[in-house]
């Protein structure tokens, strides 16, 4: 795979790597893609593809609040990068 | 074994105090070596062995699992336990909340010992790819237990717990079960709440139970399975029993799945337990699953698809991992420097690996010729499957397709790695239920497993039926 459609892929999923390892990855990624693309061998016209794990559907509830959590909120808070005034704190968008 | 623990406590043989204080010298004894657990909540464990000592002493009835001590993967959320799925992105994570499977074995009374070491994010077969150490094989300490739950599979071996639930997306229960010779239960997708499980593939992620035996095995399933009004996946699994006779019961062997890069003592071993279980006139019959060479490449599109998308919620900002950016002036940064830096830091390669895979097959002229085309595959091996089980009761099969292999053995060449998967992952892809059985031993001593394979949704057929099984393996 070409550096520059993994710079791509990179852009695409947030995420930096080091220049030294993408000669692997790109190794890598040819043998795994080259693996999977045996599924060709399989004539798949007209058929459905699958979403999800099961068949099940249309399971729904009522969107109602059950009940409040204080307490998980605090945990949750405690988890943040940085909080002020009982808000996320985050670097400016731009 | 859960039972005969239990009988010692309601007979005031042991207390549970002192049950899970033995537990934990077995841990001072041997971690030190095998490496299992990432974390020990023993302050806490001890505390709750005293209530149930209390309970004992006034002769209240006690459920069956109530002071039974177990450890539990490092990807299910244990409320006020580090949880940190083997990922330094996690590194700093307590959750507030249990998982459902935590809550109902806590309501039961079981106990916690502590968290097992996993490949980060359940993503490997070996433990290696843990952002914190490997887990060696209690059986041969030079050698892998396999993975991802390779943590929770040899703390049940070295008897450091008298049970561990794991997590299975293409065979990371029954891989590691495999390899360091204990049982290994994947229930039907949706029989067990996946509620607090850290996701990895949503649409083939279970959570089951390692164990010594069967018998222990339904125990832990029978606690934790059920409908979750967190998950709407989950459903309340059918508990029928298992009421065919031996000459009533048709095993199906796939030819498939004994071709060339199958171990020869593997194939011997296996084949050895099928003429036994003949030889208690079960009826076996080869047959031809021929959709089944293609899972793995299924797998190798939709589990990566699956973990991009999950995996784009660690952002530096919530799950607290650590980083330099925590007491700089924020002005001077920018929103998007905190995802590629966080990401890129706190991410091993494996993981990396995968998101970016996964992105690559969703991705804009690429999404019809893989995702979509994985999907459609998906369907068929589901039909295969499905009509499989209209002409037999069970399938056998080899668990793995090697021995339990050396650390750094298979590390660097992805494939190879991968293909230690190729047996289980086809039960993910069709939300089979399937085990890992003791299969016998290998010339030097090496565990091998065996797989039984059932219909969706019949679980406790198969865990009764595997019971006979074990019984005639002996």
């Amino acid at each position: 795979m070409e550096f520059e459609e993994i710079n791509h892929l990179l852009e695409l999923s947030r995420m930096e790597i080091k220049e030294e390892e993408k000669e692997k990855l790109s190794q890598d990624l040819e043998s795994i893609l080259s693996y999977v693309s045996k599924l060709n061998e399989i004539q798949t016209e007209e058929i459905e593809p699958m979403t999800g794990g099961s068949f099940l559907s249309n399971i729904v509830r009522e969107d109602e609040p059950e009940k409040e959590i204080p307490e998980d909120s605090k945990t949750l808070k405690e988890m943040a990068f940085r909080i002020k005034d009982d808000y996320f704190e985050i670097p400016p968008i731009f | 074994m859960i039972f005969e623990i239990h009988q010692k406590l309601i007979n005031k043989e042991i207390t549970a105090t002192q049950l899970v204080g033995d537990y934990f010298k077995e841990i001072d004894k041997k971690d030190g070596e095998i490496k299992a657990f990432l974390t020990l909540n023993k302050e806490k464990a001890l505390k709750e062995a005293e209530q149930v000592d209390k309970k004992i002493a006034k002769n209240e009835t006690i459920d069956i699992l109530e002071g039974i001590p177990y450890a539990v993967k490092d990807n299910i959320l244990t409320k006020g336990i580090k949880t940190t799925a083997g990922s330094k992105m996690l590194e700093n994570y307590f959750p507030p909340f249990d998982a459902t499977v935590i809550e109902k074995l806590k309501r039961k009374g079981a106990i916690i010992l502590g968290k097992t070491n996993l490949d980060e994010f359940a993503m490997g077969s070996s433990t290696e790819n843990s952002g914190y150490f490997t887990t060696r094989n209690p059986n041969d300490l030079e050698r892998v237990p396999g993975g991802s739950s390779g943590g929770s599979a040899a703390t049940v071996k070295s008897q450091m717990a008298v049970f561990a639930l794991g997590s299975d997306t293409g065979g990371s229960i029954r891989q590691p079960a495999a390899f360091c010779g204990v049982v290994g239960f994947k229930p039907t997708y949706g029989a067990v709440s996946r509620f607090g499980l850290i996701a990895m593939a949503s649409s083939l992620d279970v959570i089951g139970p390692l164990t010594l035996t069967v018998e222990d095995a339904q125990i832990v399933f029978e606690a934790i399975a059920g409908k979750d009004i967190n998950d709407s996946t989950s459903f309340e699994v059918k508990k029928e029993k298992f009421q065919k006779k031996p000459e009533e019961t048709v095993i199906g062997v796939p030819k498939e799945f004994f071709v060339k890069g199958l171990d020869k003592e593997i194939e011997e071993i296996i084949s050895k337990a099928i003429q036994k279980i003949k030889a208690n006139n079960f009826k076996v019959e080869e047959i031809s699953l021929p959709l089944s060479p293609y899972s793995l490449a299924c797998y190798y599109i939709i589990m990566p698809a699956e973990v991009s998308a999950n995996l784009a919620r660690y952002d530096g900002i919530r799950y607290s991992p650590r980083s330099d950016f925590q007491n700089q002036n924020l002005d001077s940064l920018n929103l998007r420097d905190l995802y590629f830096k966080t990401r890129g830091e706190k991410f091993g390669r494996e993981v990396r690996k995968r998101i970016i895979l996964g992105t690559y097959v969703l991705s804009r002229g690429y999404y019809e010729a893989f995702y979509k085309k994985a999907q459609k595959v998906r369907r068929l091996i589901i039909k295969e499957w499905e009509e499989t089980f209209k002409k037999v009761d069970f399938v056998l099969t080899p668990t793995t397709p090697t021995l339990p292999f050396f650390l750094g053995e298979k590390t660097e060449d992805p494939i190879s790695m991968y293909l230690s998967d190729i047996f289980t992952v086809s039960a993910n892809i069709s939300g089979l239920p399937a085990i890992n059985l003791r299969g016998g031993f290998s010339k030097n001593n090496l565990p091998v497993g065996l797989q039984i394979i059932a219909n969706r949704n019949s679980d406790f057929q198969l865990l009764e039926f595997s019971k006979t099984i074990e019984t005639i393996l002996k």
